[in-house]
């Protein structure tokens, strides 16, 4: 029976591994889309320590999932290390790790990763996993490239007792109390446990910010026979104002790198524009069943209903960007504060107007903290006097929601042949809708506001079709509450069929696995947007917003293994490789997914090809270590970004499809016994994540119409005039916002319950962000090579030459095209060379931390434990954990002006990049008490 | 245990208590707010009271209007009043307001631009709004011949051109508000600066057909002329123009700014031909991206209200849609 399971299992795995050279997107690709945009300045990823893992991050500080392997000395770490630098592993996205909650994946379909918020608070509920690598095969299923964790929610695994903990600290929260009880399991076969947390900060450690979150958990847990039925509710109501990132300029006149430009003085209180409610009440039933010891067999679902919005500033007509650090009220938009001859005495000396304007808007900045930050009361005034003239409010603040309800259910079904071989197998389904809309959150004193794309008013007048949000109720007043904008649905569909195999013979270990997963996605207009109208040839228009898209299917999958010798105890070396096809992400899939249906160009499932080699040893009960060595190759990714442009005074998606990456790396970790209770550790990772092509490039921008889309799309070949394929130039990009390389040295010690830590943390290679905007080829100057050696350039004067006839020259050209990035193209208009713009690379720096703990039992049999954790203990507070640059270039264009003339801003956006910077020096409190 | 409990569900309670408050403002009373209170305008009587006239200013600096693009810095104290007659709201005028004084007393009348870096004016300084400026630290000259308040700034740089813009005189910083500009009383709309200066009959049309009348004193005028457009007349209506910078032609039925023809102040210049000066005209200059712009270029003899000022001949520039009506 056993061998049949055995080829069995191979032969399946066998079969989907090379049914992957045949898969075929089948991609329908109807006239419909929509999805969840992660917007530029919420970019950038962190992973989480136990301290950390109920901070709720914000979008734009969103938890990367670090497979917790219990036996991997580095995975086992690397969380608790690196968090505050906001390390990824292997600088990979959450979406490339699996969480599962009782065996099934929870992994979000639409934006692929795992939300930490769900379990926010509930900490003690959280130890309860197992964790994998993303090669090794595990109890619940197959993991990403990232690896996976599996969370044990059942009322049983809650620790018997009860626990009160007590948490102070100067965080995002200040505050928290949790408290947990468990039964275990009684004489009936009952088990009931509950967990409740309160999280809170009148105001964070980031000024302006503050916290507000209940979480709850309750279990409960029926054994019968051979028989287990649990049923686990839980969430985290939570409302959380967010930190914005900012350039360097502005935390310069703020005096801080942790200015926030989210909030102002609303009649003298502070008030924070971007505000997050989130809660997601979940329902998990699990089934377990283990007929016989060998076989055992898992079955959970789940539904889930997402509630999750955030606020965001608006405003109409004309009126003024009410973002403090909007470029235009800085100083340095007054002049090139970056090019020497402008600050030489010469040109001061000439142009005093300038000196004085500056150092007006210096003074402002620096004279009062209340200048440099949002000015409520004034966008009040301007609503009620545009309200008595009969107007709209022009300043809101709106609430975007996305909303989501999943059903999901898996099953796993795990057989143990003899003591060397196992089997498990499963199937997976989950059907998502994401609800997609925002709402009118406050009209700051303002009577109504008409839902019309004020954009599209001012370029294509009041009529046009594209000014309406919704043609069904055009020009429509709306008041508080209402939904307006935009308002779309998604559908995604996933059906999972997986199975992986372990076998044991002497030395030898080998892991196999296989997986196939079909996937369809749909977007659903609830709105008939005007910009989703396509023009006919005939002059009529076809509806391409309100109603259904097509479906776009995609049949995905792939196999990994891992083969392992253990030559002598404490010597492993093992050898991992895997290969897979993944389905794009919805929120990837669609052109402008909040006003139409159009699904993007190069839709198709991205290929993950990944191997490792790792060498884990220990020596005798002092040394214990781990040396890794990994490559990763991603290639046909898609890849959205969408952004406010103030070059076209719009909403913007800029989708790069077919495209490559590469990751890989070193990792080690090393720890040494001293004396019984002393210990020095080690880990260190050096590694490299960087785009390897030029990825092609569509542009949507809300509001355009066909015609001025189309414009923003083109790229002409500047020899014959010809066509070409818009391209983003990110070859050679690095990944951004995470260390790819870090070294942690530390000891440990520990004395009659004492527990001390000490850790000294390095960090290095922290890229900014790249933006894709500023790197298209149509926005890039482009270089003509003609044959006497000159350069001309197309785009900023077709006529003039840049003539390269010495050294010197080329030099500067040569540092031109570094710097500002460009195509060059030969006489035949063949082009020769691509160059991106330069990547900044922030400094390196170090980073100190400690713990102590003590631990103490009391005749009662209760137990306290306390803990303080210190971290940044030397304060450095100029350690970028990553950023991002705006989406703009330096020049000014129209769609009307002629395009050979771009006028260079005085504000140079390529010199202002937006930076997030790691936590100053702070503490964490942490006192419990088990009963 | 049930100690235990309840110390748990009091503690529950307080948080949510105190959860319901966090984060949350009430709403201020917008009815006591004013561009004094919100930091916009200089408090009510910290500026000296007026020294000059517009009229008086004018004249006294008349060298910095005659010559174009010139100005200078204003550094003692030079105080006026003058009332809002023009502004941003219709959206053909940007970062600008239009002041004028009547001195019925003197006999005078006249007006200067203020303009003011920042896109939406109007609600701080609504028409028939009288406005206190003192001009010590700021500069008065002419942009293209008109008389403005304002701060020198270089215009943008041509991208990889050898040209460093051009330096002009700008807008003054919003920030300066604060210390130069005070609001005195509230709007006004019975305010005689707001009745426009009729040229609509043939006596007004000789005035200004006659060329010494281009002068810093009458520009800019809130003024009132007649006429029909060129570009509607006969023929010349269905005759789309090409635009300076863009290939293509202007869509039909023509509109007062078509972006396909804006030039590099983005603007569009129409003809107005007058009534009874035979051949004679002046221009009505329209930006892009605004109500106006989009307005059906009319077939017929209008009258048209609005800021009026010269450069080579007369110009105009609605303030609103309704600033155009037909006859």
């Amino acid at each position: 029976m056993n061998k049949v399971v055995t080829l069995t299992a191979a032969a399946w795995a066998l079969a989907v591994m090379g049914l992957m050279g045949q898969i075929m997107p089948q991609t329908v690709v109807g006239m419909e889309g929509s999805v969840t945009q992660t917007t530029e300045d919420d970019g950038s990823d962190f992973s989480f320590t136990e301290s950390q893992l109920d901070d709720d991050v914000d979008a734009a500080q969103t938890i990367s999932n670090v497979a917790s392997s219990n036996n991997d000395p580095y995975l086992s770490q690397v969380g608790f290390r690196w968090s505050a630098m906001r390390f990824r592993v292997r600088a990979l996205d959450n979406m490339y790790s699996t969480t599962f909650l009782n065996g099934l994946e929870f992994n979000d379909l639409e934006l692929g990763r795992y939300n930490y918020s769900l379990l926010g608070g509930l900490n003690d509920l959280t130890r309860q996993k197992e964790g994998s690598t993303g090669f090794e095969n595990n109890s619940f299923g197959v993991t990403g490239i990232g690896g996976g964790d599996n969370i044990n929610l059942r009322a049983s695994h809650v620790s018997k007792g009860n626990k009160f903990t007590l948490t102070a600290c100067n965080r995002n929260y200040k505050a928290r109390a949790i408290y947990t009880f468990g039964t275990g399991v009684t004489s009936r076969g009952w088990a009931f446990a509950g967990s409740f947390g309160y999280r809170w900060a009148n105001e964070g450690v980031i000024e302006g910010t503050f916290y507000d979150s209940f979480s709850y958990y309750l279990g409960a847990e029926k054994r019968w026979d051979r028989h287990a039925l649990s049923i686990s509710t839980f969430g985290a109501p939570t409302k959380r104002a967010q930190q914005g990132a900012s350039t360097e300029e502005v935390y310069w006149l703020a005096n801080s790198h942790y200015y926030n430009p989210n909030w102002g003085y609303q009649d003298g209180e502070k008030r924070n524009a971007r505000v997050v409610n989130d809660y997601e009440p979940t329902l998990i039933i699990t089934w377990d069943w283990k007929p016989d010891p060998k076989n055992q067999l898992v079955t959970t679902a789940a539904f889930k209903y997402s509630n999750y919005s955030s606020s965001s500033l608006g405003w109409a007509g004309d009126a003024y960007d009410p973002r403090p650090d909007y470029y235009k009220n800085l100083p340095s938009s007054i002049f090139n504060v970056y090019d020497p001859e402008y600050l030489g005495s010469e040109w001061q000396s000439s142009n005093p107007q300038a000196r004085e304007q500056w150092t007006t808007l210096y003074d402002f900045w620096t004279s009062s903290k209340a200048n440099r930050q949002i000015n409520w009361d004034r966008m009040y005034l301007v609503n009620k006097e545009n309200a008595l003239l009969g107007g709209d409010a022009l300043y809101y603040v709106e609430r975007r929601h996305n909303d989501q309800l999943v059903w999901a259910l898996s099953s796993t079904w795990t057989h143990a042949m003899g003591k060397s071989q196992k089997l498990l197998a499963g199937a997976y389904l989950n059907h998502t809708i994401g609800l997609h809309y925002k709402t009118m959150d406050d009209l700051l004193g303002g009577v109504f506001f008409t839902d019309v794309d004020k954009y599209a008013i001012n370029d294509y007048g009041r009529d046009a079709i594209q000014a309406q949000s919704d043609m069904r109720h055009p020009n429509r007043k709306i008041k508080e509450g209402d939904r307006f904008g935009y308002d779309y649905n998604t559908y995604v569909d996933v059906a999972k069929l997986w199975a992986q195999y372990g076998l044991q013979r002497g030395p030898w270990n080998l892991d196999v696995s296989a997986h196939l997963v079909a996937t369809q996605m749909q977007r659903d207009g609830k709105m008939q947007n005007g910009q989703g109208q396509v023009q006919l040839q005939d002059g009529s228009f076809h509806d391409n917003s309100f109603g259904k898209s097509g479906w776009a299917r995609f049949m995905g999958g792939g196999g990994k293994a891992q083969l392992a010798w253990t030559p002598i105890a404490g010597q492993r070396l093992s050898l991992a490789g895997s290969a897979e096809k993944k389905a794009p992400l919805v929120r990837n899939a669609f052109v402008a997914p909040r006003v139409q249906n159009n699904y993007v160009d190069n839709l198709k499932l991205e290929t993950i090809l990944s191997g490792e080699a790792t060498w884990l040893f220990q020596v005798g009960e002092a040394l214990v270590g781990k040396v890794n060595a990994y490559y990763s190759r991603f290639i046909d990714g898609v890849e959205q970004t969408a952004f406010y442009n103030d070059a076209n005074f719009s909403f913007t998606y800029l989708t790069m499809s077919k495209m490559r990456r590469q990751h890989y790396g070193l990792e080690m970790a090393v720890s040494y016994k001293i004396l019984s209770n002393l210990s020095v550790h080690a880990m260190g990772t050096l590694s490299g994540a960087e785009y390897t092509n030029n990825p092609y490039a569509q542009l949507n921008t809300e509001g355009m119409n066909q015609e001025d889309n189309a414009k923003v799309n083109l790229w002409k070949n500047p020899i014959t005039g010809e066509k070409q394929d818009l391209r983003v130039l990110a070859k050679g990009m690095h990944v951004g916002s995470t260390p790819l390389s870090a070294l942690n040295l530390g000891l440990k010690y520990n004395k009659n319950y004492w527990f001390l830590e000490f850790n000294a943390n390095y960090y290095n290679n922290v890229y900014v962000g790249f933006s894709p905007y500023r790197r298209l080829s149509n926005i890039v100057e482009n270089y003509v090579f003609d044959n006497q050696g000159a350069y001309l350039t197309t785009k900023a004067y077709a006529t003039e030459t840049w003539p390269i006839t010495s050294d010197e020259e080329r030099d500067a050209f040569r540092k031109k095209l570094k710097e500002s990035g460009g195509v060059v193209f030969d006489q035949h208009g063949n082009i020769v060379g691509s160059f991106g713009a330069e990547q900044e690379k922030h400094d390196g720096g170090w980073m100190f931390d400690a713990s102590i703990g003590k631990s103490i039992r009391f005749k009662n049999r209760s137990t306290m434990s306390i803990n303080l954790q210190l971290q940044n203990i030397a304060n450095n507070t100029d350690l970028r954990t990553g950023g991002y640059e705006q989406n703009r270039d330096d020049n000014y264009y129209t769609l009307s002006s002629d395009p050979k003339i771009g006028k260079q801003k005085t504000y140079l956006f390529s010199k202002n990049s937006k930076y997030y910077y790691a936590n100053a020096f702070n503490f964490y409190l942490n006192v419990s008490y088990r009963f | 245990m049930k100690q235990y409990l309840s110390i748990l569900l009091s503690g529950l309670m307080a948080a949510l208590l105190f959860s319901a408050c966090t984060g949350d403002v009430d709403d201020p009373n917008i009815w006591a707010m004013s561009a004094e209170s919100v930091g916009v305008t200089a408090p009510s009587g910290t500026l000296p009271l007026p020294n000059t006239t517009i009229y008086a200013l004018k004249e006294q600096y008349s060298s910095y209007f005659v010559n174009n693009n010139t100005w200078t810095q204003i550094k003692k104290d030079v105080v006026f009043d003058g009332v809002v007659c023009a502004n941003d709201e219709g959206g053909n005028l940007y970062q600008t307001i239009m002041l004028r004084d009547i001195d019925e007393e003197a006999g005078t009348d006249a007006s200067i631009i203020l303009a003011i870096k920042n896109s939406c004016l109007y609600p701080y300084f609504k028409m028939g709004q009288r406005v206190r400026v003192n001009l010590k630290g700021l500069y008065l000259g002419n942009y293209s011949y008109m008389p403005r308040i304002g701060q020198p700034y270089w215009t943008s740089v041509i991208t990889t051109g050898s040209s460093t813009g051009n330096y002009r005189l700008g807008p003054i910083l919003f920030e300066l508000l604060q210390t130069n500009v005070e609001l005195v009383g509230k709007p006004d709309p019975t305010a005689p600066e707001l009745t426009p200066i009729d040229y609509t009959d043939e006596e007004g049309e000789r005035w200004l057909c006659n060329t010494t009348h281009m002068s810093y004193r009458y520009c800019p005028q809130l003024a009132t002329v007649r006429g029909y457009i060129k570009e509607m007349y006969k023929a010349y209506a269905d005759i789309a123009e090409s635009g300076q910078y863009l290939d293509g032609k202007e869509p039909l039925p023509k509109i007062f700014a078509p972006e396909v023809l804006e030039d590099q102040g983005y603007g569009v210049d129409r003809t107005l031909l007058f009534v009874h000066q035979t051949g004679k005209w002046m221009t009505i200059r329209t930006s892009t991206q605004n109500d106006i712009a989009f307005m059906r270029l009319p077939a017929d003899t209008c009258t048209y209200t609005g800021v009026m000022s010269y450069y080579t001949g007369w110009q105009m520039q609605l303030r609103y849609t309704s600033d155009l009506k037909h006859q």
